[in-house]
């Protein structure tokens, strides 16, 4: 037994190591093992990105290294979902991500996204420069849990506020969490436009997440 | 809403907690301000008369005990919380001496600061620099949210502020009617020059009609063309003084600021682009950053065992300006204390107040990888390596000098270059050069028809390029 809790703890941290041949080894022999992909998922993956992001919070890891870790995570990840999807009716909480329009920076939203995915969401993203009309497009169709819109540049953060408003207009707000992010945006400004929450950096972002859509 | 007083001005209703030195100059009360309203250089002093309050520690290091004393403190640092009466100590007196008919004037019109220069038309030479505080500061300190107030209807509230401060450096320089006038500057400042519309900046793909110099009569001006999105007039200005387009040789501009304007020249082609590296290396958004202001650490050494500094004009230390980062990331670079990837071992004491932090290097990593990147892909589409660059030149407001090792081991110029140079002012330079030099808009009109904008945000490797560039290693 105690053989096994090493295998799983090894993966983690080759998460960690941000070492993606070593993580996606350990889960294949995991997996010969007998180990069940759910708890090589749920138990070693997403508890190793998730401490990614923590250290990611705490700015002891930066950009380059939650995008290497993100591999080795995928690396994993990419073994273990097909063989889950096949067993698994649970229905993932679906988030659908974006920058606004006229803004292309979309560096931190890739970060945002990974963390959000890797902490067990179902994500759709539409990348950047995301017209107002899109967003509501993809809402209409996707019907997802929380709409997460990430702005760099000052300019550009009404829209945030204009697909706020678009949605109350079109009667689709009270089924939908809006959350929003990126550095010019902050709790007060989150307030005034009606969101409901802001989070200032990708692993407060899951945890958002997490606490609107209990219940 | 309270009262605030300025003797020998008036009474003036202002906004509860609007700082002090926004209602100056949204009221049209010139004050001078050199680091921008941030508390870094002591030049925004008024006399508070009421409320009194105890000095902040801010004050005391630019203020002498003896003029605390009689209420003098820094317009920078007061958010008006009651009705407040100040006094204004009196800007002394310029002498006009200059004859006006026998002047130019050379502009380069900066978002945070205005330089200018009093050129003699006879010589050439530049008799006096001066530089104001952009007043449009107050409505915000970077050109991105003043476009932003111009859509919400400020526009001609910034025009006008624009042009009080230009009033008042012209006042500082002594210099009222000059006999012409050159203008560089960036995109957006131009543009309010000009009074042309500034909405295409807001968002992409940031169009404006600049793309031509013009002359404008009474009273007789000329501004320089800009090159494309957010590079502009002031870009062509430096490569112009720099003389690189002349050189026949594969040369390197870059501008430290905000903006982070990297150029490669190429034979006949110059490419161009910003790099939106941020205000880190002014020192704004660092907790151990200053502007190079008397103060300011401009060099770092290390020798037996400790590290030593150097201010400018020997003040107490206030921050480092750019030259002293870029020092001091080397040394704890070789030190490891710091790795390339960025982590630092532990909080750097610099002084009994200052210290450098993780977060403060995260934020120059951005900025070393955002000049880094665009470096990189201008080479690429110059089709050119670093080793045949011939030679690198720099300017901004760096400091004393910079270390061209101390360049190479944080990244941020390739390795190999055969000759770096330094040059605080090359904008201004370039628009004096102007004055002087009858036939230099023919050359200015050369320069921006051969120039190439590259657009960083049309790179489809963009990210890839960015995140490779924020390790603080040297590269070629
Ligand atoms: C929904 O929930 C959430 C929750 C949290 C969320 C979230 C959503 N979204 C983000 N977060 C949060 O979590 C993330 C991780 O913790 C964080 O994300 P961040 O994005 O903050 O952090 C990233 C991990 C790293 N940070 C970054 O990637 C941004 C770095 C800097 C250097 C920067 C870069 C790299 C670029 N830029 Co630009 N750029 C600057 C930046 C200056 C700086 N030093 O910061 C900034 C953002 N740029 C700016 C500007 C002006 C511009 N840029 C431009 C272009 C570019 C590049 C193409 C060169 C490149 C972007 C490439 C890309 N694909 O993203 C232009 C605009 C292009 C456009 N249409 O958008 C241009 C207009 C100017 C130009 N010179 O060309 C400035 C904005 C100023 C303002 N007032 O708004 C700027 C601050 C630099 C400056 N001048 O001071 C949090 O904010």
């Amino acid at each position: 037994m105690q053989g096994v809790n090493l295998k799983l703890d090894e993966i983690r941290k080759a998460v960690i190591e941000m070492d993606d041949v070593k993580t996606a080894q350990l889960v294949n022999t995991a997996l010969k093992q007998g180990l069940a992909p759910q708890d090589i998922l749920n138990n070693c993956l997403i508890p190793g990105m998730k401490e990614v992001g923590e250290l990611f919070t705490r700015k002891e890891y930066y950009v380059p290294e939650v995008l290497l870790a993100s591999e080795a995570f995928y690396a994993g990840f990419n073994i273990v979902s097909p063989l889950i999807k096949s067993q698994s009716t649970e229905k993932k909480t679906k988030v659908i991500i974006g920058v606004v329009k006229g803004d292309i920076h979309d560096i931190g939203k890739n970060i945002v996204k990974v963390l959000i995915e890797a902490s067990g969401y179902d994500i759709m993203d539409l990348g950047k420069d995301v017209s107002t009309e899109r967003f509501i497009k993809a809402v209409t169709i996707e019907k997802p849990a929380v709409l997460a819109m990430s702005s760099l540049m000052t300019t550009t953060l009404v829209h945030m506020e204009e697909v706020i408003k678009e949605l109350i207009k079109k009667k689709m707000r009270r089924n939908i969490k809006v959350i929003v992010g990126g550095a010019p945006v902050n709790e007060e400004f989150a307030n005034r436009i009606g969101a409901d929450g802001y989070a200032e950096d990708a692993m407060q972002a899951v945890k958002l997440i997490k606490k609107i859509t209990i219940g | 809403m309270n009262i605030l007083t300025i003797k020998k001005h008036g009474t003036f209703k202002v906004k509860k907690s609007t700082k002090l030195i926004d209602c100056l100059a949204k009221n049209g009360i010139p004050i001078i301000a050199t680091c921008g309203g941030k508390g870094r250089c002591g030049s925004c002093r008024v006399r508070i008369i009421t409320p009194q309050k105890p000095p902040a520690e801010r004050e005391t290091l630019f203020i002498p005990q003896s003029a605390l004393k009689q209420g003098y403190r820094l317009a920078c640092q007061h958010k008006i919380t009651h009705d407040m009466t100040i006094d204004i100590p009196r800007l002394k007196k310029v002498k006009f001496t200059r004859l006006n008919a026998n002047y130019g004037l050379a502009l380069d019109i900066g978002t945070t600061v205005i330089k200018g220069a009093a050129v003699n038309l006879k010589t050439g030479s530049a008799e006096k620099i001066s530089s104001v505080y952009n007043l449009q500061n107050s409505i915000g300190g970077d050109v991105l949210t003043r476009v932003g107030a111009s859509i919400d209807g400020k526009y001609d509230i910034l025009s006008k502020l624009l042009y009080s401060s230009l009033k008042q450096l012209k006042n500082c320089l002594g210099i009222q009617k000059p006999a012409i006038t050159i203008i560089v500057g960036n995109p957006v400042m131009l543009s309010f020059y000009l009074h042309e519309p500034v909405n295409g900046f807001a968002q992409y793909p940031f169009t404006s009609n600049l793309n031509k110099g013009i002359f404008l009569k009474n009273p007789p001006r000329y501004v320089f063309p800009i090159i494309g999105g957010f590079v502009g007039g002031d870009t062509i200005s430096g490569i112009l003084q720099s003389r690189m387009h002349k050189s026949g040789k594969n040369s390197l501009y870059i501008d430290l600021g905000t903006n982070g304007e990297v150029v490669l020249i190429r034979g006949k082609n110059i490419y161009a682009a910003s790099t939106a590296a941020g205000p880190a290396f002014e020192g704004i958004g660092v907790t151990c950053g200053s502007l190079a202001l008397p103060g300011a650490i401009d060099r770092v050494s290390y020798a037996k065992g400790a590290l030593r500094f150097h201010t400018i004009d020997n003040k107490t230390p206030i921050g480092l300006c750019a030259s002293g980062l870029i020092d001091l990331l080397s040394i704890l670079l070789e030190r490891s204390i710091l790795k390339d990837n960025g982590r630092l071992k532990y909080a750097v004491p610099i002084s009994s107040r200052i210290c450098i932090s993780q977060n403060d290097i995260r934020k120059l990593q951005l900025a070393i990888g955002a000049i880094h990147s665009g470096i990189k892909i201008l080479l690429h589409h110059a089709k050119t390596a670093p080793k045949n660059i011939d030679e690198v030149v720099i300017t901004g407001e760096f400091g004393s000098r910079l270390d061209v090792n101390a360049l190479v081991k944080i990244g941020l110029i390739p390795k190999g270059t055969k000759k770096v140079s330094f040059n605080k002012d090359l904008p201004l330079q370039g628009a004096v050069m102007a004055i002087k030099n009858n036939n230099i808009f023919h050359q200015v009109e050369t320069i921006r028809e051969h120039s190439i904008h590259i657009d960083l945000a049309a790179q489809p490797n963009f990210q890839e390029v960015f995140v490779a560039s924020l390790k603080l290693a040297p590269w070629n």
